[in-house]
């Protein structure tokens, strides 16, 4: 329901509600009223009505009593011979118009004079209205009774009759006169005195008798529509008005809703309720209008870094990618900027790694395909895991061989690099021992053995290529040395340059093995086998080609010593 | 004039040549004679018993031969006198004798009543009735 509708419905009840009220309290009271009213003015009329039919009773017996008392009834004693009697009755009969008779009954109860001549010398009987006494006019002596027979019907003359109203005698308990009424009527009753079994009955119909109230209701209630029409618009010219400046604001929020323009405003030029609620809500838009545009902001800020966030993920997604193509210390040294991804190159102390497998072109000669890509790519994943736990940096792969080195993009200096070179060497040569009794247990005939070279002298370092294709490599003559080196060492060694020697030779125990000139070199280099880390031997590890020694001697005990002295002896007997 | 004097003198002739009328009570009454002036105060109900009886007079309604003779004769009174006779009483509380409408029904109520006393032509006498008087 629209407030204008309210406005309309509740001042109109409250308008007409007392006028309604008023209304039904004073038709249910006054109704009633009218109705006691009614019927004490019927009983009114009835009384009166049976008090004429009363005094006519009396009137009645007094003419009786008159007529009895008269010397013709003295007629009587001789049988009312000359018909005096009886002419008496007749004429009395006829002057009141009576509907019935009059006996004179003698004492022995003959009808002796009536004015119905078919009563006379007839028994009487008990059906006579009333009797009064007939006494001679010479000594008083009761000669017999004069009785009426009265009907009801002579009644009727007393009754009025009207349109609207109409009486009724009951007698016995059954109407005898008067027309039945169907429709509802207002009745009261009087049993009459004389005639105790006669009941006289006024009746009036009640769409009549309340025609004045039931008028008067008519009116009220063309005045309640007439009230309610002109309250009715009264309420809306007031409704209206009251309403305007409220659609005026709900057409505004309406407005707002519908384009989202918030700049729109509702026009304030009243100081009332209606002007604080638009004042209020001009504050309240004003203040979706703030925070309208400080979320549009950060809504454009949220996306501007969800995108960056995309294209971060986008790019930490195409790093990871192409981190597997590069080695782990160029690859953080580029995305953490310390490498620059332009053309150039500088020129440090390195230490240069070359393995390779012994003899690899024949045995993947032997080898199925499948075999061969999985003890390959096996052995070049253990083989990049050590170098990477020993902060290696893996220059690239060719084919079987391993190209590594040390000192660039990290450096610890250039002794500690050659050391951590070293180490890795020998672990990389401990990891083939072991996959090798893996892969013959595997049942490959053919196991590798891989060879080592090492050197430590000055690279040129960068990237090289052009702007679309770089590598990040190092180039120079000790990358060359290095890789001879590799090619002078024996099966499952490992073989470093003097210049390595020198930086090293306190951490690992090294046997000068030959001198070699590689091409290009003017002077003759001398080449260490590398035997084991440490100054202080407590491991020795002997690998030539038909035999194999591992010696730990911090971890045997006093009687496995004894047994491996016993167990070498016998072996050099045999040799 | 001429007429009244004719009819009196008719009356007198009869009344003086023979009795035409009788003055009767009930053939079981008491009474067997009476005097004319006994009878008239009867009738004018100066005296109600005669011989230790209550006696009820009984007069013939109207104008009718018997009763005018019986007011001449008997009563001495014409009908102007008898009334003033009557209004006077009437102040005195005494009313005019019964009255019937017919010789018969004189007749009958004689019979009937007990003490009853009246007139009738002396024709109609009979054993049933007894005549005390004739006029």
């Amino acid at each position: 329901m629209s407030f204008r509708l309210r406005v309309i419905v509740l001042m109109t009840v409250l308008s007409l509600a007392p006028y309604i009220v008023t209304m039904i309290v004073m038709g249910n009271v006054y109704r009633d009223d009218y109705e006691r009213r009614i019927r004490d003015n019927m009983t009114h009329e009835l009384d009166i009505t049976n008090e004429r039919i009363e005094q006519s009773f009396q009137s009645l017996r007094k003419d009786m009593a008159f007529i009895a008392s008269l010397d013709t009834m003295d007629d009587l004693l001789t049988g009312d011979l000359d018909k005096r009697i009886t002419n008496l009755l007749v004429l009395k009969k006829n002057d009141m118009q009576l509907i019935g008779w009059f006996d004179v009954i003698d004492t022995d109860g003959n009808v002796v004079a009536s004015s119905n001549p078919d009563r006379i010398a007839t028994s009487a009987d008990s059906s006579g209205l009333f009797s009064v006494p007939i006494r001679s006019s010479f000594d008083d002596n009761q000669l017999g009774q004069l009785t009426i027979h009265y009907s009801f019907e002579n009644l009727d003359r007393f009754l009025p009759e009207s349109e609207h109203s109409h009486y009724h005698l009951i007698v016995e308990d059954q109407q005898v006169t008067g027309p039945l009424n169907t429709d509802p009527v207002i009745s009261v009753s009087r049993v009459l005195t004389d005639w105790p079994a006669v009941t006289v009955t006024l009746e009036q119909e009640r769409q009549f008798a309340f025609s004045l109230l039931n008028s008067a209701e008519n009116l009220f209630v063309i005045v309640l529509l007439v009230g309610i029409f002109v309250i009715a618009s009264i309420a809306f010219f007031v409704a209206t008005i009251i309403v305007k400046p409220i659609l005026q604001l709900s057409g505004t929020a309406e407005s707002i809703t519908q384009t989202q323009d918030y700049s729109q405003r509702v026009a304030i030029n009243r100081n009332d309720e209606i002007g604080q609620l638009s004042h209020s809500f001009n504050l309240m838009i004003n203040g979706m209008q703030d925070m309208i545009s400080r979320l549009k902001a950060e809504n454009e800020n949220r996306i501007k870094l969800a995108k960056e966030k995309d294209r971060a993920e986008m790019l930490q997604d195409l790093s990871t990618k192409l981190s597997r193509y590069l080695s782990p210390q160029i690859y953080e040294s580029i995305f953490s900027g310390e490498q620059d991804t332009t053309l150039g190159s500088s020129r440090k102390k390195l230490t240069v790694f070359f393995s390779d497998i012994v003899d690899f072109t024949s045995t993947t000669d032997q080898m199925e395909s499948e075999d061969l890509t999985n003890l390959l790519n096996q052995y070049l994943k253990e083989m990049s895991d050590i170098a990477l736990r020993y902060g290696a940096t893996i220059d690239k792969y060719i084919g079987d061989a391993i190209m590594i080195f040390f000192g660039d993009p990290k450096t610890l200096g250039v002794s500690e690099d050659a050391k951590a070179c070293i180490e890795m060497a020998l672990e990389m040569q401990r990891r083939v021992r072991e996959l090798k009794s893996e892969w013959g247990a595997a049942g490959y005939s053919k196991p590798f053995s891989i060879r080592i070279g090492i050197h430590t002298g000055y690279c040129t370092v960068g990237n090289f290529g052009t702007e679309n294709r770089l590598d990040y490599t190092i180039i120079g003559s000790a990358v060359n040395l290095a890789s001879r080196i590799e090619g002078q060492a024996e099966p499952g060694t490992v073989f470093v340059s003097e210049d390595t020697q020198l930086l090293v030779r306190d951490h690992f125990s090294m046997t000068p093995t030959s001198t070699f000139t590689p091409k290009g070199f003017s002077q003759p280099i001398q080449l260490f086998r590398v035997i084991s880390s440490g100054v202080t031997r407590s491991e020795i590890v002997i690998e030539e080609s038909g035999f194999s020694l591992k010696l730990d001697s911090q971890e045997l005990t006093e009687a496995g010593r004894q047994d491996i002295k016993t167990r070498l002896l016998n072996l050099i007997d045999d040799l | 004039m001429k007429c009244w004097l004719l009819i009196l003198l008719i009356l007198f002739s009869q009344s003086t040549l023979s009795a035409d009328f009788a003055v009767i009570v009930s053939a079981t009454s008491g009474i067997d004679v009476l005097s004319s002036e006994r009878i008239r105060d009867i009738f004018l109900k100066k005296r109600r018993f005669a011989q230790g009886k209550r006696l009820v007079p009984v007069n013939l309604l109207g104008s009718k031969p018997p009763r005018l003779a019986f007011e001449r004769r008997i009563l001495e009174m014409d009908r102007l006198n008898l009334q003033q006779y009557w209004t006077a009483s009437h102040f005195k509380g005494v009313t005019p004798p019964a009255t019937q409408a017919s010789l018969a029904s004189v007749k009958l109520f004689i019979e009937k009543v007990d003490g009853a006393i009246g007139y009738l032509p002396i024709e109609m006498v009979d054993d049933r009735v007894k005549v005390i008087y004739e006029f």
